[in-house]
């Protein structure tokens, strides 16, 4: 991406508004994806939140970027966007609800990729999280991306591989884990 | 590489591909092992695949984000001012565009453009906005410490407003009364974030963030 991106940072904290076409431009379809994968109502307000939380206290949150690269800054404002949407989710007291048990994963990993299925960010168990850490890399990205509410086809996307891949290696995925997290369950 | 958790520096050079043979393989073993760093790809992997979803924002949606930063503008400004090699440039939050840009040297002459242009004596710049109804003057003063400036502050029509300072989040220094003394004693680097805020009888009036910056 060419821009140089502290300088960016810098004048969008000065408010201009030409630095803020661009941002809209550049970081609106992060924001807004972020927050979809992570709140199921009110999204549109959630993701003006995003924004206001930006500006606010003289663009505060801005101003403690300290990254140089535009990689750098893509994960700083999805970080921002994930942890509003996550406040919001929580002041709507579905939290708890979100919360995979091992058996709710498991079923996750096998659920249909249909429009009807319901994909949003899973609040993951310390145990999930370690069985998926104990996965190749190569099954252990794609089953952790499902526990961040994408579809096998976004998963394809975000690791550049073809879609059937993605689902082999979650169907793999799914394998392994199962044999582990019973193990833990037994424990 | 395995003791501390990686920087999103290294990351997202990884990610661009712009790291040696050996530099790759340590990140690759450090994220089979570390879930800390494991993560931070992973969401660095997901928010770069979210950027280029090509959505719009709507346009109501635009004019009330912008209209919020107008609104903030009120009772604040913010200024960068970049020290560069050949000139230094200065970007306001009101202004769009430059206001400076073009001035020469490591500070600029003030008495009349030709000599900006073609002296490099140093010399103090001033930047005065406007704000909250009053005009404000912010000098920058060269010093004989060349990594080093100082400031002053001028608010019209005069009145008594304390200017409380901060350097980076730290308070640095006071001014009881900005019409009885405009200049910091604090000596500033080049590099960092000042914060003033003006304030009467311990309400707070405006502020102004001064975002110094020293390029190459």
């Amino acid at each position: 991406m060419e821009i140089d991106t502290r300088s960016f940072v810098s004048k969008c904290c000065t408010g201009s508004e030409s630095a803020w076409s661009k941002f809209f431009e550049l970081f609106h379809p992060l924001i807004a994806g972020t927050v979809r994968k992570i709140v199921e109502f009110d999204q549109e307000d959630v993701v003006q939140t995003v924004y206001f939380k930006l500006i606010e206290d003289n663009y505060r949150l801005l101003r403690n970027f300290r990254g140089d690269s535009f990689y750098e800054l893509l994960a700083y404002i999805r970080q921002i966007s994930h942890n509003v949407a996550a406040n919001h989710r929580r002041s709507q007291g579905v939290e708890k609800s979100q919360t995979t048990s091992i058996d709710d994963f498991l079923e996750l990993l096998t659920a249909n990729d249909t429009p009807e299925t319901r994909y949003l960010q899973l609040e993951a168990s310390s145990e999930i999280m370690a069985a998926v850490m104990s996965l190749d890399a190569k099954y252990r990205e794609p089953a952790y991306l499902l526990m961040q509410g994408y579809k096998h086809k976004e998963i394809a996307g975000i690791l550049a591989i073809p879609i059937d891949t993605a689902s082999t290696r979650i169907r793999r995925a799914y394998q392994k884990l199962e044999e582990n997290l019973k193990e833990l369950v037994k424990k | 590489m395995n003791d501390k958790h990686l920087k999103e520096q290294e990351l997202s050079a990884y990610l661009s591909g712009t790291v040696t043979k050996t530099v790759r393989e340590d990140i690759e073993r450090h994220l089979k092992l570390c879930n800390t760093c494991f993560q931070n790809f992973m969401n660095m992997k997901e928010a770069i695949f979210l950027q280029k979803g090509g959505e719009k924002i709507s346009s109501k949606m635009k004019d009330s984000v912008l209209q919020r930063i107008r609104d903030s503008r009120q009772s604040h400004i913010s200024i960068i001012v970049r020290f560069l090699k050949d000139k230094i440039v200065v970007f306001s939050g009101d202004q769009d565009s430059l206001s400076y840009q073009g001035l020469k040297a490591t500070f600029a002459f003030r008495d009349g453009e030709a000599d900006i242009l073609t002296r490099s004596k140093e010399g103090p710049i001033s930047i005065t906005r406007v704000i909250d109804d009053r005009e404000v003057t912010i000098t920058i003063h060269p010093l004989s410490q060349k990594d080093r400036i100082g400031l002053s502050l001028i608010v019209k029509p005069s009145e008594s407003l304390q200017a409380a300072v901060s350097f980076n989040g730290e308070e640095i220094e006071t001014i009881a009364d900005i019409s009885n003394q405009s200049m910091l004693s604090t000596h500033l680097p080049k590099q960092g974030e000042l914060d003033i805020k003006f304030s009467k009888q311990n309400q707070t009036v405006f502020t102004i963030t001064l975002n110094l910056e020293a390029g190459e």
